[in-house]
């Protein structure tokens, strides 16, 4: 997602601006963000404090209209990628994306500490491999010739085929365990 | 294999082959993966999901394995197939969240099935029929090398696979056994047990999931670890584990067959003469019966009995499943009568044989 204010960069931060209980929410990129909340005097909330918000909804603050204006600007991290704010994640538990694990990566230690007692993975590593998938492509290709070749009785150019998928589940080292 | 044909056969996976299936119903592992071009599926809107479901639904074919599996987009199925589904392990009641679309394939000894659109944007199980950790591992292990050809994973190398849920980052692999622990229960050795799998990471639920209860003495034992452990090292773990609780469970029977030996047969006695006779019966009645003739087989008596009958007397008395082999909406009370009559039909069958 891009920064609603210059529409330039991604956006990597949501600012709410809460004014006498009313929220408004902002997804900006670092430097516009920066800027919005420099034109502001309230002290910046930042994203270690998210629950602040709920402070903000006293009800003596949405009941009363006598009081002072109140304005503030709570800042949240932001997924740039599918625009899911940290706060979110921490109430729902779920990431949106591949990219939240990187946009929420510096409290991801912590979280996974807590979940798993460490944060190492120690998995396998996972690499796609093209040309295995190039081979797969080919061989479904091949498939659908040899039944045309079969409906038509052209067995010695079926047999080539046949012959050529064989080879290719040697190549993926597939042929006794499909 | 479409669904109608399902209610026909038993899923290789409650055969009652395999090791010590009278203590262990079946085994299961089960993989979340997702696909790196897009979002989770709650973070997609309906268009973008249907792509990705476009997309597992076509390239999957290409992989031999799969090449004769049933697709199933789930908002073609009624309700009653849906629950079906459910209570054949074949999907998840969290599959119906974005019911739309979603799909599911399965081959058709019902041992592997691959959720499309759950939670993550692949659920990838394998199962088999009793204890057989290593085998359902290798395979969906092996599934799964060949699902991350034909398109790119969310991985990253420092916390490993990419899943919605962060407690399945990393290997994103859960191992699970479905057992049978009626020794357990009666000898009240539950409370140390899950105090025990707590301190191992090991999870554990009643047959339908999170909260159930444990009917029939049937448990869900599963692994939580999916950081800080390599995939061998979580099943050799995982396996040590069961054989602990087999243990317990063993010993646990001995003390039943020991000084409590009259209560257990008549326990055991009184729950066949009510499988073999009742005229209306709830599936609960019918799960804490069956496992009295579990424990009996185990223990050696009734040994005319298969387990492979008590699973099918299980699986198949089910709400939805009673409802498809009687083919008609039934409501409760007819279902209980249905029920009753299907398993007093099933045990006759049975002792005609031996
Ligand atoms: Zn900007
Ligand atoms: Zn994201």
């Amino acid at each position: 997602m891009l920064c609603e204010k210059c529409g330039l960069k991604e956006a990597t931060v949501k600012l709410v601006e809460v004014i006498d209980g009313r929220r408004k929410v902002l997804r900006l990129c670092e430097i516009c963000a920066e800027e919005v909340a420099l034109a502001i005097p309230q002290p910046l909330v930042t994203e270690g404090e998210p629950t602040e918000t709920e402070a903000i909804f006293t009800p003596g603050e949405e009941e009363g209209g006598v009081q002072p204006q109140t304005k503030r600007i709570i800042r949240e991290l932001v997924c740039p990628s599918c625009g899911l704010s940290y706060e979110t994640f921490l109430k729902t538990m779920r990431f949106g994306c591949a990219d939240c694990y990187k946009a929420f990566r510096e409290n991801l230690e912590v979280l996974f500490k807590d979940l798993h007692g460490t944060a190492t993975y120690r998995g396998q590593r996972y690499r796609r491999n093209r040309k295995a998938y190039r081979l797969l492509k080919e061989k479904a290709k091949l498939e659908s010739q040899l039944e045309v070749f079969i409906a038509q009785e052209q067995f010695e150019k079926a047999a080539e085929i046949r012959d050529r998928i064989q080879e290719i589940l040697k190549e993926l080292g597939w042929e006794s365990n499909p | 294999m479409g669904i109608q044909s399902l209610i026909e056969q038993t899923p290789a996976w409650l055969s009652g082959e395999g090791e010590y299936p009278e203590l262990v119903i079946s085994s299961r592992a089960r993989l979340a993966r997702n696909l790196r071009a897009f979002h989770f599926p709650s973070q997609l809107d309906e268009d973008e999901r249907q792509r990705v479901l476009e997309i597992v639904r076509d390239r999957i074919r290409m992989i031999p394995l799969f090449q004769d599996a049933t697709f199933v987009a789930v908002r073609d199925l009624s309700e009653l197939d849906r629950q079906f589904l459910i209570e054949r392990h074949l999907m998840t009641r969290d599959l119906l969240k974005y019911a739309d679309t979603a799909g599911l394939i399965y081959t058709e000894d019902e041992t592997i099935s691959v959720l499309i659109n759950e939670e993550d944007h692949l659920r990838i199980q394998v199962m088999a029929s009793g204890l057989a950790l290593r085998e359902v591992f290798q395979r969906v292990l092996d599934i799964d090398r060949k699902l991350g050809l034909l398109w790119p994973y969310a991985f990253h190398p420092e916390f490993g696979y990419l899943t919605s849920c962060p407690t399945n980052t990393g290997l994103g692999l859960r191992l699970s056994i479905l057992a049978h622990l009626p020794g357990i229960v009666l000898t009240k050795h539950v409370d140390p047990l899950l105090k025990t799998l707590v301190k191992r990471r090991v999870g554990i639920r009643g047959l339908y999931g999170e909260g159930s209860d444990f009917y029939g003495n049937i448990f869900q034992i599963y692994t939580q670890e999916t950081l800080g452990v390599t995939e061998e090292e979580l099943l050799e773990r995982f396996q040590a584990t069961v054989d602990e609780i087999l243990e317990s469970e063993r010993k646990a029977r001995k003390i039943l067959t020991g000084k409590l030996k009259d209560v257990l047969m008549d326990r055991i006695e009184r729950a066949r003469a009510t499988l073999e006779h009742a005229r209306l019966i709830s599936f609960d009645e019918t799960a804490q019966l069956v496992s009295f003739l579990r424990l009996a087989v185990g223990l050696g008596y009734y040994l005319d009995l298969k387990i492979r009958t008590l699973n099918e007397l299980l699986l198949f008395s089910q709400p939805a499943h009673i409802q498809k082999l009687f083919g008609q909406d039934l409501d409760p009370r007819e279902r209980d009568q249905k029920r009753a009559s299907y398993i007093r039909a099933k045990l006759q069958a049975e002792a005609h044989e031996s």
